[in-house]
């Protein structure tokens, strides 16, 4: 029975604990094993948050130290899986939380579900020491902001260095270079096992939750090119253009001719982690938040960072972040705006970049310019990700539902790398009218593209 | 799985007889009795199943908001459905996974049940190992598969069809294949299940007719095509029923395998249904196509039992 | 004498196949799970090496797979048996009694056996955060809301129906003459004659409450109260777990299933029999 008695993060109070316990077993005469979610005495919020257990005691210490603050209990949620759906639920059973932390990304859908409450950010405190560029990933097209930015973060290239010094191959700096190098990494025997079975670039390729448009962002920009460019009466699709069709024909060059892992195109991004891990891979694009894990297996040593390559079209990284959005019916908003400024104040951003623990930090770069991710991370290759942001990231598109986007698109990228002969440009041309389409439904088309 | 009570050949004498017993009981008791039976039955069923479906199926007439309240669309969401390539795609899909799995795992299992028939120690050990795969759940069975069928040449089939001298295949990232492995995956799960089935059927024959048709000097080929198949036919029609009504609503073994790819090529009624619904969040057409296939479904149903009461009177 | 020997030859590599074919997948989890050498994704090994139980150390106790066993044992259990329960209760009423709208009962349970449960994800959500007067409080977020849907099964209430059908009338008439009422009727007659296929639906029921997926997910907010599917498939996507750790917790989710049906097989071929043979 006490098994699930285990108080929430936030409510360990002896107190507190006992008496659930002993409340827990008059039900349980009465009733079999029924949990009570105890009605707090004090100020309390509830707070989810998208991220698997494994940086949990990131979180909680995040919470903690704003329960000591202010004396506002929280109780969190956190998971990886049905994360959407579960709010959908929640949504329709009005059993909120009153913050959840998120893809700033994720910002059209959960307007979209109607769940989002819009902040002023005036209203939050310490609101000024946020950088503008991470107020512009908070915003919605509609002008008004729904979320307080609180992480920021660019992608860059996680390469094995000692694969590449024992093959004598230079950093790699263009998308020629990082070719030459899967190809030597597929074929060269980096490893030295005397087999082959190590691969160049670790894909995803898979649809599900639109991995394949996520991943091929970058290399879209890197190429020149865009997904929609925003006109002054809505956005005109771009996944037509021969910029886009250059960035699919270099990755279905990748996976085509075997320089990606197997299954590169049914693979997600939990997939990819593993197998650079592991030394089946030996190039990995991916965010400043696996630098702890890559740390600890292939090993500090073998791991270099990278900045992205530069394609036709320069160096370019997707900007990506997390932000603490209010949601609506938020029980104690003034509870729930003092959590938000506690996010971004320098004491909770440092708090939450977790460095030292190991876990996957849930503040990737602060957003707060008084904090010095130099001073707080003390390592060269974070100020890799930081100078990446700085100059050369996108956001994705603030059309008014990107996930529909990004499901078409990765649908359609899916196709094409899928398969080896397909006509690319003809298959984008398609795929450009779905896009139309879905921007058409979503009122945001311009009428320059119908 | 599809019984009601009036199909069934053997209920119809115990019904037939209770009126009998009636005059002794007051009229009221009698027909509260049954209810009283019935009743936990009744509240759980019409608590947790009945109303969630109605209250389910009536959002295939809304654009479903989750905070706000839901917009009537009418009749919008299903001409949508008759008219999105997609879905249109998938029910292509699941047609060549029903026909062909139904297929494959009715005919594996005929020859398995044949091979493996008998009381023999050794043959009721085979036949108990090789039904671990109808008892394990699908999202194990799709993490193994997908490991099975790694792409890579390491991966243990391509391994083997390597030691044959073939060259590695893409299996699950191929789209001409992996709609194949994944219905290899389901006559693997579901030939050991079906061949229990027909090693009932097969015990049941009268062993009398084999006699008979070796006495009238029958070929081992001539017996089986007029001696085994009719006796087995009741079994079969059930096999391929039931193959077919949960074939149509596959879902978790193409979720947990290939999510519907690559390049759509594995895309099922139900994978896309997941798709709009649970990850685009467009629940009131979701639930449109789920009203549509549990219709569907209903029908093949009726057909069935249809065809099984002209085999039975 | 030459071709009888080669023909048992040919039988035996026949046999050795189809084990391989249907087997050789579980054999080679189970080697991974039980072995040391770290993996590359999407590698098993086939040859036992390195043996170790630290794989199942790290499954059981560090990401704490002995919590949703536990978890998920209750739910089994209660489940089970209140399924069971209310299916021989209501397969008595349509089996035994002829009464006024029997046909429409069937018909309704029957509805429910063909609707895909991600359908009514949201309704069943919502009709879990309802209060139930009794209690005063809504059975989200414990075990009763894993517990309670499955009670309901159409498929056990079928089966013991044709079952109880097949009770001759002759029985129950002796037992009223001698002055039995309705419950011991069904209690000291029915049932004892049915006890066979009791045991087939429990160990259908089961099977099938132990692979509950979605049911568990939308039922509980609580890690803590978490089933062990669910927990596996979080564990899939938590990228820190190797394939070693993910296989062990593979193998403990599946054990249950596999010892109830090696320990009550012959009650499981019964009732694949009889639900093909009646269905």
């Amino acid at each position: 029975m006490s098994l699930n008695e285990r108080a929430p993060v936030g409510l360990s109070l002896r107190e507190e604990f006992i008496l659930k316990k002993t409340r827990s077993l008059l039900m349980l005469g009465c009733a079999m094993f029924c949990a009570t979610t105890l009605t707090a005495k004090a100020e309390s919020i509830s707070v989810w948050s998208r991220q698997t257990d494994e940086s949990i005691s990131v979180l909680k210490a995040l919470t903690d130290a704003f329960t000591a603050d202010t004396g506002i209990t929280v109780e969190t949620f956190n998971t990886g899986i049905d994360f959407e759906q579960r709010l959908a639920r929640a949504a329709a059973g009005r059993t909120l939380p009153d913050i959840v932390l998120n893809d700033t990304a994720a910002m059209g859908q959960m307007r979209q579900m109607g769940i989002l409450q819009s902040i002023d950010p005036a209203s939050i405190t310490g609101n000024q020491d946020v950088v503008a560029s991470a107020w512009d990933g908070a915003k919605a097209n509609d002008g008004k902001f729904y979320a307080v930015p609180m992480s920021a973060q660019s992608f860059a290239m996680f390469v094995r260095k000692d694969w590449r010094e024992k093959l004598g191959m230079p950093e790699p700096k263009t998308w020629e270079d990082v070719r030459k190098l899967a190809e030597a990494f597929t074929t060269k025997d980096p490893d030295g096992n005397g087999k082959d079975d190590t691969f160049g670039m670790a894909i995803p390729g898979s649809t599900t939750r639109g991995y394949t448009s996520w991943f091929m962002s970058s290399l879209i920009w890197q190429a020149g090119g865009d997904f929609v460019k925003q006109e002054a009466d809505g956005f005109v699709p771009t996944v037509n253009t021969p910029q886009v069709a250059a960035a699919l024909t270099y990755v279905r060059g990748m996976i085509c001719d075997k320089l990606s892992q197997p299954g590169a195109i049914n693979a997600t991004t939990g997939d990819t982690l593993p197998t650079f891990r592991s030394g089946q891979t030996g190039i990995f694009m991916s965010g400043p938040y696996h630098i702890p894990q890559l740390d600890a297996e292939p090993g500090k040593d073998k791991v270099e960072v990278l900045m992205m390559p530069a394609g036709p079209g320069g160096i370019a990284s997707l900007a990506e972040g997390t932000s603490a959005y209010l949601l609506k019916g938020a029980k104690d908003e003034a509870a729930a705006k003092k959590f938000l400024a506690f996010v971004i104040s320098p004491k909770g951003q440092e708090i939450a970049m977790a460095e030292g623990s190991g876990k996957t930090p849930l503040v990737r770069l602060p957003v707060n310019a008084k904090v010095d991710v130099n001073a707080v991370r003390n390592d060269p290759r974070w100020m890799i990700f930081k100078e990446t942001f700085d100059k050369y990231s996108h956001y994705m598109p603030a059309v008014p539902n990107w996930t529909a986007i990004r499901m078409i698109t990765a649908e359609g990228f899916n196709r094409v790398l899928a398969k080896c002969d397909a006509d690319i440009p003809a298959e984008l041309e398609t795929l450009n009218k779905q896009v139309a389409k879905e921007l058409s439904n979503q009122k945001a088309l311009s009428a320059s593209a119908k | 799985m599809t019984t009601t009570p009036q199909a069934a050949p053997n209920g119809a004498a115990g019904g037939k007889r209770l009126p009998k017993r009636r005059p002794r009981k007051t009229p009221l008791s009698t027909a509260i009795i049954p209810w009283l039976f019935l009743a936990p039955a009744l509240v759980i069923f019409t608590w947790f199943k009945f109303y969630p479906m109605v209250s389910g199926f009536s959002m295939s007439f809304y654009n479903v908001q989750f905070y706000a309240d839901s917009e009537w669309v009418g009749l919008d969401n299903f001409y949508k459905a008759f008219d999105d390539p997609d879905l249109r795609l998938a029910v292509f899909h699941t047609t060549i996974y029903v026909i062909v799995a139904t297929l494959g795992a009715s005919v594996t299992a005929l020859c398995l049940a044949l091979f493996l028939e008998g009381p023999a120690r050794h043959l009721r050990i085979i036949r108990t190992a090789i039904f671990l795969p109808a008892i394990t759940s699908v999202a194990i069975i799709a993490e193994i598969w997908r490991i099975l069928f790694n792409s890579a040449d390491y991966g243990i089939i391509n391994a083997t069809l390597g030691f044959l001298g073939v060259a590695p295949q893409g299996f699950l990232s191929d789209p001409d294949q992996a709609l194949w492995v994944l219905i290899l995956m389901s006559i693997w799960k579901s030939a050991p299940y079906d061949m229990v089935i027909f090693v009932a059927g097969l015990v049941g024959i009268n062993r009398e007719l084999y006699d008979a048709a070796s006495v009238d000097g029958a070929s081992p080929w001539r017996k089986f095509w007029h001696v085994t198949i009719p006796g087995i036919i009741p079994s079969i029609s059930v096999v391929v029923m039931l193959s077919f009504i949960r074939g149509f609503r596959i879902f978790a073994e193409v979720y947990a395998t290939t999510g519907g790819g690559p390049a759509g090529s594995t895309a099922t009624i139900m994978t896309h249904v997941y798709k709009v619904g649970f990850e685009e969040l467009n629940y009131g057409y979701a639930s449109a196509v789920s009203l549509l296939l549990l219709l569907f479904t209903v029908a093949l149903t009726l057909v069935h039992m249809k065809i099984k009461s002209r085999f039975t009177v | 004498m030459t071709s009888s020997f080669s023909s048992r030859v040919a039988k035996i590599i026949l046999y050795a196949v189809i084990v391989v074919t249907f087997v050789g997948p579980f054999w080679a989890t189970l080697v991974t799970a039980f072995s040391g050498v770290s993996l590359k994704p999407g590698q098993l090994t086939l040859i036992p090496q390195s043996p170790t139980l630290e794989n199942f150390r790290i499954a059981i106790f560090q990401m704490k797979v002995w919590q949703y066993l536990l978890n998920s044992t209750i739910v089994v259990i209660f489940g089970t048996i209140l399924q069971v329960s209310v299916s021989a209760l209501a397969a008595y009423a349509l089996a035994r009694k002829k009464f006024r709208g029997a046909a429409v009962v069937s018909l309704f349970i029957l509805c429910t056996l063909m609707l895909p449960e991600e359908v009514i994800a949201i309704p069943l959500y919502l009709v879990m955060q309802k209060e139930i007067p009794i209690l005063g409080m809504s059975i989200y977020n414990t075990y009763l809301a894993m517990i309670l849907p499955v009670v309901g099964w159409a498929f056990s209430i079928f089966m013991l129906t044709e079952f109880m059908r097949a009770v001759p009338m002759e029985l129950e008439e002796a037992a009223r003459i001698d002055g039995a009422n309705e419950w011991q009727v069904f209690v000291n007659v029915i049932l004892p004659l049915v006890r066979p296929a009791l045991g087939t639906v429990t160990i259908f029921g089961f099977i099938m409450i132990w692979d509950q997926y979605l049911l568990p997910l939308i039922a509980v907010n609580d890690k803590d109260l978490m089933t062990l599917p669910v927990a596996l498939g979080s564990l899939r996507v938590d990228d820190t777990i190797t394939p070693n750790i993910l296989t062990a917790a593979t193998l403990v989710a599946m054990a249950p299933s596999v010892i109830v049906y090696l320990a009550l097989q012959r009650q499981f071929n019964r009732g694949i029999m009889a639900g093909a043979v009646k269905g």
